[in-house]
């Protein structure tokens, strides 16, 4: 009697199909893209790079600012001046850091991405960046073309003029039920899930990942057979940083605005539970991760926040305004947790993933 | 994990990363050399703004900077064609805006008893702009004098002073705690911020006792939040033989898990201490300063003082230094490693609540003061050299120093950049820190 009671509490439909809708939109294809990109650096290079969303950052703030610039050539010119500027973010992430030992790489990765964020907000950068206030919307300007638009109206075949804002009901449920130009990036930022799962795939399983990989479970052996460690791991953090920056610019496309406060530490720590629970040095842990995270999140979230609301916690304990802030202590818990009891995760094997950098 | 490169020699590798890495630094940094922009459209959630006027008149093109209590910069604005100026600020406190009298048109001076500078208290963060008004007149009245570049590097200078005193205080923390595990400790941030959260709800619990009274117990429920992370939660993974690398994912899992803790029963708005919450400061030659800094400032010192006497005159301090420098051996030794870790969690993390209460009594409380402090404790750690407690404390001085001498220079809030600038050059040039053994890492 009692479970009957605590169940029609619940709003069953909400507390199931709210996690389920996110599990498959956007912020997990994000973040899945960025978990690819960490599994690269950390799971099978071993770099603890805790400086993701510096990468993310620099995708979405070179494409925002390239293309509010009016960089010639559009859309496709601005992302790749996005990926650019990740590629020199590792360099200069890289150059100093790679060659000392990994707790130390922490602490500059980390660095980086604060500072990355504090300079962005500069009032001195506010004609480039938009200062604190970031770039709300994004538009070139001189040839009057919004982002926003040339993505979710211009170049997508779903979107019907006659219909401007037709929905689509995916399955036969109102659960996964988006606009146009949700569903056009979904099916985008899948697609790109897909291919870089599998690019990375192809990447560690040809010699220059044996190379990596060996890199991972004992530096010195690796140099000892006369590779250029240095060069290899810098590789990898480049092509990381690279996929970090699709993300990002994923993120910002469906976003339409870039700020700085988007790009706070806690983004990379999201990005880091998801890898470490589908499993490090695995070929879909970061994706399958990545869903099951921000599925548990929403539905801890949506859970606490339907009992809240149903008096069944009382104000004292959580009120209204702190249920944003339970995902990030979920997070804390699950990293922490996972991190003690199972490091390798759902998918991953346990001897790849105890990694003693020292 | 010795530094051998087979294709080039680590000197030439090291000149030809260096002078590279410049060339980055400037270019970015050149980037920032831009003339501030005018105001924005879109308005901040907290502005000190005004409008300049000479009898009806708009006055444009002045600038105005406005300083916290503590004298640093919080933003400078240009007065727009309708004389208006407007800075965003983020906290409570006193604040004083300051016109640049050279910027001021020929002929156009202050009203009788008014200067070029006014003070604004903010209270409360309940309103959207506080209003601060100049009495300018035409004519009649002579310029003040505008403060001399060498005060202002002086008060700079105490002030910087002032903040690397609080970060070695945090960073010999983190600093010890590293030589005895070999943990980096992510949640170190988290300490500082429990001390001041403490402490505030003891003082809020005891109003009429002395101040001192809840500072102790703020500092003593830091010491016992270390005791109880040691050995609820460190001690027994380590004996599960975790690495430190996971352990310090740990550490980052438990930070996140403290923080925002810290803001569901603490507070997410930035609060002060009752106590000197504002005082006027007193002038010593060219310096101004609240007697409240001088007192922190002298205690942070004698304890970094006290510190280094302890480690190096007690057993416990010298078996610190022991375990730091070679576990295996000091345990052979006989000492017991067990103790002296945890004597170090338990003296490191009352360390970080002390920090945080004085950075709390000189600044705001807040949840975030010890995130923010954290990139500035990190970069003092590997300057002086990490697991080295008297490296801690001269990076800690240092970076302080420097981060708040830049002000004078840059922006406020790039003088994180300046952190990781000088991080980045000490990682290029000496790895292992001022203080460092050369062992440590390569």
């Amino acid at each position: 009697m009692k479970f009957e009671l605590l169940l029609a509490a619940f709003d069953l439909k909400d507390l199931i199909g709210v996690p389920l809708r996110a599990s498959v939109s956007i912020p997990t294809i994000v973040f899945a893209l960025g978990a690819i990109g960490l599994n690269l650096h950390y799971g099978f290079t071993g770099l603890l790079n805790v400086g993701m969303v510096a990468f993310m950052a620099a995708g979405s703030y070179g494409m925002a600012i390239a293309f509010t610039q009016g960089v010639p050539g559009g859309i496709l010119v601005a992302m790749v001046c996005g990926l650019l500027f990740s590629v020199i973010i590792a360099l200069l992430i890289g150059i100093p850091a790679l060659r000392l030992r990994g707790d130390y790489l922490a602490i500059v990765t980390i660095a980086i991405g604060e500072v990355m964020r504090v300079s962005a907000r500069s009032q001195r950068l506010i004609n480039i960046t938009g200062g604190p206030f970031g770039l709300p919307s994004i538009e070139d300007r001189g040839n009057d073309v919004s982002l926003s638009d040339r993505i979710g109206i211009d170049w997508n075949p779903l979107y019907d003029t006659e219909n401007p804002t037709r929905s689509f009901d995916v399955l036969w449920t109102d659960i996964f039920n988006f606009d146009a130009k949700a569903l056009w990036l979904m099916i985008i930022g899948w697609a790109l899930v897909v291919l870089m799962t599998i690019l990375v795939w192809r990447l560690v399983n040809s010699p220059w990942g044996r190379v990596i990989k060996a890199i991972r479970e004992d530096e010195d052996a690796a140099r000892a057979l006369g590779k250029n460690v240095f060069s290899y791991k810098l590789q990898s953090l480049i092509i990381g940083g690279v996929i970090g920056a699709i993300a990002g610019i994923i993120r910002t496309l469906d976003n339409s605005f870039v700020q700085s406060e988007q790009f706070r530490p806690q983004t990379t720590f999201f990005i880091w539970t998801s890898l470490i629970l589908g499993g490090a040095a695995s070929k879909w842990g970061p994706v399958v991760g990545a869903a099951i995270f921000w599925f548990s999140l929403q539905f801890v979230e949506e859970a606490v926040r339907q009992l809240v609301e149903n008096d069944w916690i009382p104000d004292w304990l959580i009120d209204s305004n702190d249920i944003g802030r339970i995902r990030l202590i979920m997070m804390g818990v699950m990293l922490a947790a996972l991190m003690i009891w199972r490091p390798q995760g759902l998918l991953g094997k346990k001897e790849e993933a105890l990694l003693d950098v020292r | 994990m010795r530094y051998v490169c087979p294709v080039l020699s680590p000197r030439i590798v090291r000149w030809k990363m260096f002078i590279f890495l410049c060339a980055l630094i400037f270019s970015v940094a050149g980037a920032f050399i831009m003339p501030v922009a005018q105001a924005q459209e879109t308005a901040p959630d907290h502005e000190i703004r005004g409008t300049l006027r000479v009898g009806r008149d708009p006055v444009p093109d002045i600038s105005v900077t406005v300083f916290d209590e503590a004298g640093a910069e919080v933003g400078t604005s240009i007065s727009d064609e309708g004389g208006q100026w407007q800075i965003e600020i983020t906290s409570t406190g006193e604040y004083t805006a300051v016109i640049d009298v050279a910027t001021l048109p020929e002929g156009v001076g202050f009203k009788e008893g008014a200067t070029n500078e006014v003070v604004k208290e903010v209270l409360a963060l309940d309103k959207s702009s506080y209003p601060v008004a100049f009495k300018l007149e035409d004519g009649a009245a002579p310029l003040i004098a505008p403060v001399s570049t060498a005060t202002q590097l002086a008060n700079r200078a105490v002030s910087g002073l002032r903040v690397g005193l609080l970060v070695a205080l945090a960073a010999v923390g983190l600093s010890l705690i590293y030589g005895v595990t070999g943990l980096v400790n992510f949640a170190h941030s988290e300490m500082v911020t429990f001390g001041a959260v403490t402490a505030f709800g003891f003082e809020a619990l005891m109003p009429s006792l002395p101040f001192v009274i809840p500072v102790i117990l703020g500092i003593m429920s830091g010491g016992l939040l270390g005791f109880v992370l040691e050995r609820g939660l460190f001690k027994p993974l380590r004996d599960r033989k975790m690495n430190n690398i996971s352990l310090m994912v740990v550490s980052i899992g438990l930070a996140f898990v403290l923080r925002y803790v810290i803001v569901i029963y603490f507070r997410a708005e930035p609060v002060g201490f009752k106590h000197y919450l504002l005082q006027t400061g007193i002038d010593i030659g060219p310096i101004k300063i609240p007697v409240k800094d001088i007192v922190i400032m002298s205690i942070a010192f004698f304890m970094l003082i006290l510190i280094a006497t302890l480690l190096q005159k007690t057993r416990l301090g010298t078996s610190m230094r022991a375990v730091s420098d070679n576990p295996a051996l000091a345990e052979s030794s006989g000492i017991d490693i067990n103790k002296t870790i945890l004597a170090v969690w338990v003296a490191g993390s009352a360390l970080a609540a002390m920090g945080g209460i004085f950075l709390g009594l000189t600044n705001i409380i807040e949840w975030q003061m010890g995130e923010k402090m954290l990139l500035l404790i990190f970069a003092a750690v590997t300057l002086g050299g990490l697991g080295t407690a008297y490296g801690a404390m001269v990076g800690g001085l240092a970076i302080g120093f420097v981060s708040e001498m830049s002000t004078f220079w840059l922006d406020n809030d790039l003088k994180f950049l300046i952190a990781l600038v000088v991080l980045i050059i000490i990682l290029l040039v000496r790895p292992q820190g001022i203080l460092g053994v050369r062992e440590r890492l390569g």
